[in-house]
């Protein structure tokens, strides 16, 4: 990102400097000399080819832009585009370049790599801009090249087409800024000079009026929405040297700071999204390191073949959202502490890098995952496109670590020692409307497709920590539906439009499996070991049709569409994740629609809990404790519309149902006893003509805030860190640490305003009738029908509330 | 295969405390970050003012009785949960049993859940043996201290069909229950697989 901006004003310099070869007689009846030199200059330019090579003989190949054409956007190859440029040199300052661009087109008509090259490309890509630069290039002290550049473009287009469809990046405005920046060949160590480049302070602000998939301009009901993008830095600095990680390339290191002192005011450093209402990350710091970051072209993957090869020894650093707003409400801070670097897992060595290749990898191809039935998906997903079509393959290999802190009205949850490895394969390429698995969308609407292929995912954390990174690891995770640790391998594809439910937004459609997974619901650490309960041998297959996505006033709003998936469990298993004891087999079926989620910013309400009061004070005079969770927090509300069971299509049954399995011969489920909760479904609760309404199904709250609460001690004595008091006492924090409390027996004032810290889970779910047709027992191989247990369930007017503070075990 | 719930509660909890009350050592707390497990308090409310069934005002100018309201609508006549199983199929004889208006609050105090290895220090009091969990893990479930019952209540009756709002609907309470008050607990329970899987 910030290497681009940079990139981006380099390459404006280089172009006002390659401009001043060949002047017309033209431009030089427009130069008036009093104080430099005055250029106009019209243009018409097309180059049949340009190679960037790292070939060497032994390693290395071509990087190849094709058909490069620059004139004016109304017709490139027609008309002149033109640009004027004032130059001159000052005694002190230097030289000066001072341009203005009219509106102007580069278009490039292909980039490919080695033995794609001719065959396929990454697409075609048109640049249209025009605004102005101003560059200053002097001496600097004590030696080197003191640079001053301030470049603002505005009508700025980038399109990205692939197969005849087009994505489109529509009227941006970019400007950059770059302060006394100063570029010196140095020498870094290890006997090796570098180009190096200090920035004592750059300045980008970006926007982009809309995203779409389309050439000409975006429409509200076709655009992604609008974006923003402030960044100011200070202290930074980048290194190039040629070579890259085999033979010829490229290699740098980079350091880049925010500057911290432009939050201060208003938004700061931020990025936002605007739809209907806004998303912001709104005041951002912090650091990143960039060590050994390589360019080159490589060959031969045994995939994607012939590729750009970019590579990372390590990018460590800590990013802060000092506000998350949604819809001009704040949930928060959010900081990420990671470091991403080369490590070993089960004999196998992860690194950081990314593969890119032109052309659809998987064109054409049949599917083979195992599981038949979402194969079929997969394959006809690949069959829209062929191996001529162009678009971007790319191999994806990581290993990363990070803590995680959110922190709400100053209270801090921490998950800690989050990890995250593997590697896999993507195609990214933009089809026709015609060309969709789901024949119910618009022809004519072009739309992203993105494929994934076999792409292997561990991650784990260790746990939650309340109020800092020194405090003691605790649970409460599974609370969340978050599971602490989780391998599969994925394959994906899925389909992206412009435009939402209502107006601007973003349409999904897509088929996921993760399969070869397993899939932690609680652990605890035993130092060597870890112990839980886990879901092995899993397999989760999900489909989604029409799911929308939109920024509204009241939040986050993803309207799910048709949702239906098959949730396949080999072992529920007690102590290891792979060899613990197993429960059983579970098969677990979801079939949704009509469904909805919100997520907004902002907690649950203040209130007192074990007695009685409207605020703090009364509610401590009353003997209860005040949860003070008002503020900012996360609410996520989310609607269920469970449907009767859908059979019209033998092959594809969609039903929601629960079934466990047990007393197996080896893992296959048909050999087992069964009892399966049948076809479960939501109705509005009363006889409906002819049948009965489903509009409400089960609705759910669930608000998430980090606040000071109540602990009492369980038993007398020392508890599980030493800490000495009777049961009853309440803890009182008195530091960070795992063993910094007490035990106070009666609390006083300035002991009660330090509660430990907690999370607070505030829920609530109203269903006003949910339906279980039968509870069966089937006995595959011995009984021809199964026997059913239950003839009917009925649950009607739930509305269950609960509020639970979540704190360690002590 | 079984799924068996194994309670070895007031025992347990009793050895617990004695073993809490020794001096853990420097190297002791040095291994302490493994605790993990998550302790809640907190309370859960059932229809403290009904449910989301309300019936349809029938002529606009407020019903005289309706089946469903909220529990403050001295017409409605009924606002809690309702949950009605059908236990004989249609060809047999019909009816619903049914836990019916169940309303009220449950808050408790250091309700425990973690895994936990069971070794052979752990003491059960023999029940350790018998159920054969010795180096199994189990979900350790730590019963709250005390649970607090406020105006929590529901009836167990027989019913003609699921839905009260029925033509021809009837109903037989067999037994109510009205609760109030705190009850003290102590102890585990352990959740854990065993048989065929």
């Amino acid at each position: 990102m910030n290497k681009c901006y940079l990139l981006s004003v380099l390459l404006l310099s280089g172009l006002s400097q390659a401009e001043l070869v060949g002047l017309d007689e033209g431009t030089l009846e427009n130069v008036s000399g009093q104080t430099g030199i005055g250029i106009n200059f019209d243009k018409i330019i097309s180059i049949g080819s340009l190679t960037y090579s790292d070939e060497d003989g032994s390693s290395g190949g071509d990087l190849q832009f094709n058909d490069i054409k620059i004139g004016s956007p109304t017709d490139v190859t027609g008309t002149m585009a033109h640009s004027q440029h004032l130059i001159n040199v000052d005694a002190t300052g230097g030289l000066f370049i001072d341009s203005l661009f009219e509106p102007t087109r580069l278009q490039i008509g292909g980039i490919s790599v080695g033995s794609h090259i001719g065959s396929t490309s990454f697409g075609q890509y048109i640049f249209d801009f025009e605004g102005t630069n101003v560059l200053q290039i002097g001496g600097a002290t004590p030696s080197g090249f003191l640079i001053n550049s301030a470049t603002s473009l505005k009508n700025v287009d980038f399109v990205w087409s692939t197969n005849g469809a087009s994505f489109h990046l529509d009227n941006l405005t970019i400007d950059r800024t770059l302060t006394d920046a100063v570029f010196e060949e140095k020498d870094i160590g290890g006997g090796q000079t570098a180009l190096v480049i200090d920035i004592p302070n750059y300045y980008s602000a970006t926007t982009i009026g809309g995203i779409c998939f389309s050439s000409a301009d975006c429409t509200a009901n076709e655009s992604f929405g609008s974006f923003s993008r402030e960044l100011s830095l200070i202290n930074s600095q980048i290194q190039i040297h040629g070579g890259g990680r085999e033979g010829e390339g490229l290699t740098m290191n980079m350091y880049f700071e925010f500057d911290e002192t432009v939050n201060s005011v208003g938004d700061g450093n931020h990025s936002s999204y605007t739809d209907d209402s806004t998303l912001k990350l709104a005041k951002q710091s912090g650091n990143i390191t960039v060590t050994g970051f390589t360019f080159d072209i490589d060959t031969a993957e045994a995939q994607i073949g012939d590729h750009i090869a970019m590579q990372w020894d390590q990018v460590k650093g800590n990013f802060k959202i000092g506000s998350v707003e949604i819809a001009s409400a704040s949930m928060g801070a959010l900081e990420f502490q990671f470091d991403f670097f080369d490590a070993t897992h089960d004999s196998v060595l992860y690194q950081n890098k990314v593969l890119l290749a032109p052309g659809v990898t998987y064109a054409g191809s049949a599917f083979n995952t195992g599981n038949t039935n979402f194969d079929a998906f997969m394959t006809n997903f690949y069959s829209k496109v062929n191996n001529t079509s162009d678009g971007i393959s790319l191999f994806n290999e990581w290993n990363m670590t990070a803590d995680i802190l959110y922190t709400d009205n100053g209270n801090t949850v921490v998950i800690d020692n989050y990890q995250n490895y593997g590697n896999g394969y993507t195609t990214l390429d933009v089809r026709t409307g015609d060309l969709s698995v789901d024949n119910t969308n618009d022809a004519n609407e072009s739309f992203l497709a993105i494929g994934v292929k076999d792409y292997k995912v561990h991650y784990s954390f260790d746990g939650l920590k309340m109020g800092s990174q020194d405090a003691q690891n605790q649970n409460g995770y599974e609370l969340l539906g978050i599971s602490p640790e989780a391998e599969f391998t994925m394959n994906a594809a899925v389909e992206i439009r412009g435009g939402g439910n209502v107006g601007s937004g973003v349409t999904f459609d897509g088929d996921v499996l993760l399969s070869d997974a397993n899939f932690a619901v609680t652990k605890t650490n035993l130092g060597a070991k870890n112990v839980g309960v886990y879901l092995d041998d899993a397999s989760y297959e999900f489909h989604f049709r029409d799911l929308t996505l939109d920024v509204e006033s009241e939040g986050i709003k993803l309207l799910l569409g048709e949702l239906w998936s098959e949730f396949t469990i080999g072992d529920v298993r007690f102590g290891d994740k792979y060899s613990g004891n197993s429960l059983g087999g579970l098969v677990i079926k979801h079939y949704q629609m009509g469904s909805e989620v919100v997520i907004s910013a902002g907690g649950a309400a203040g209130r007192c809990m074990d007695g009685l009061g409207a605020d703090a004070a009364a509610c401590d005079t009353n003997g209860g404790y005040w949860l003070d969770t008002d503020g900012e927090g996360l609410t996520v509300a989310s609607t269920q519309i469970l449907l009767e069971r859908n059979d019209t299509d033998p092959n594809n049954i969609k039903e929601n149902s629960v079934t466990y399995v047990t007393k197996r011969t080896g893992a296959d489920n048909n050999t087992g006893l069964q009892m399966k909760i049948d076809n479960m479904y939501t109705t509005d609760g009363y006889n409906g003509t002819p049948t009965d309404t489903n509009t409400y199904g089960i609705r759910s709250t669930m608000s998430v805030d980090v606040a000071r609460t109540r602990v009492l001690k369980k038993t007398d004595g020392a508890d599980a860190n030493g800490i000495l008091g009777n049961k009853g006492d309440e803890l009182i924090s008195t530091g960070p640490g795992v063993t910094d409390y007490v035990y106070a027996p009666v609390p006083s004032a300035a002991q009660k305003a330090n509660r430990p810290t907690a999370l607070i889970l505030t829920s609530n779910t109203r269903i006003k009738e949910l339906n279980i047709e039968s509870i069966q027992l089937i006995h595959p191989g011995a009984l021809a029908t199964p026997a059913t247990l239950i003839h009917g369930v009925s649950l009607q007017n739930l509305n269950l509330s609960s509020t639970l503070s979540v704190t360690p075990i002590r | 295969m079984k799924f068996n719930v194994g309670l070895a509660t007031i025992l347990m909890s009793l050895t617990l405390p004695l073993q809490a009350l020794q001096l853990i050592t420097d190297d002791e707390l040095e291994k302490v970050t493994g605790q993990d497990g998550v302790s809640l308090s907190g309370e859960l409310s059932f229809n403290e003012d009904g449910g989301p069934l309300v019936d349809v005002d029938p002529d606009g100018i407020g019903p005289l009785t309706s089946t469903w309201g909220a529990c403050s609508d001295a017409n409605a006549k009924r606002c809690g949960t309702r949950l009605a199983v059908k236990l004989n199929s249609d060809a047999g004889s019909e009816g619903w049993m049914a836990l019916d208006e169940l309303k009220g609050k449950i808050s408790f105090d250091g309700l425990t859940i973690k895994s936990r290895e069971i070794s052979a220090t752990d003491s059960f009091g023999g029940d350790q043996n018998e159920a054969g969990i010795e180096g199994m893990t189990v979900l350790e479930i730590g019963l709250p201290n005390k649970i607090k019952y406020e105006n929590f209540s529901y009836n167990v009756a027989t019913s003609s069909s699921a839905r009260p709002t029925d033509a021809g609907f009837t109903q037989q309470i067999r037994y109510g229950v009205d609760f109030n008050g705190t009850v003290n607990m102590q102890g585990n329970m352990l959740i854990f697989p065993t048989g065929n899987p």
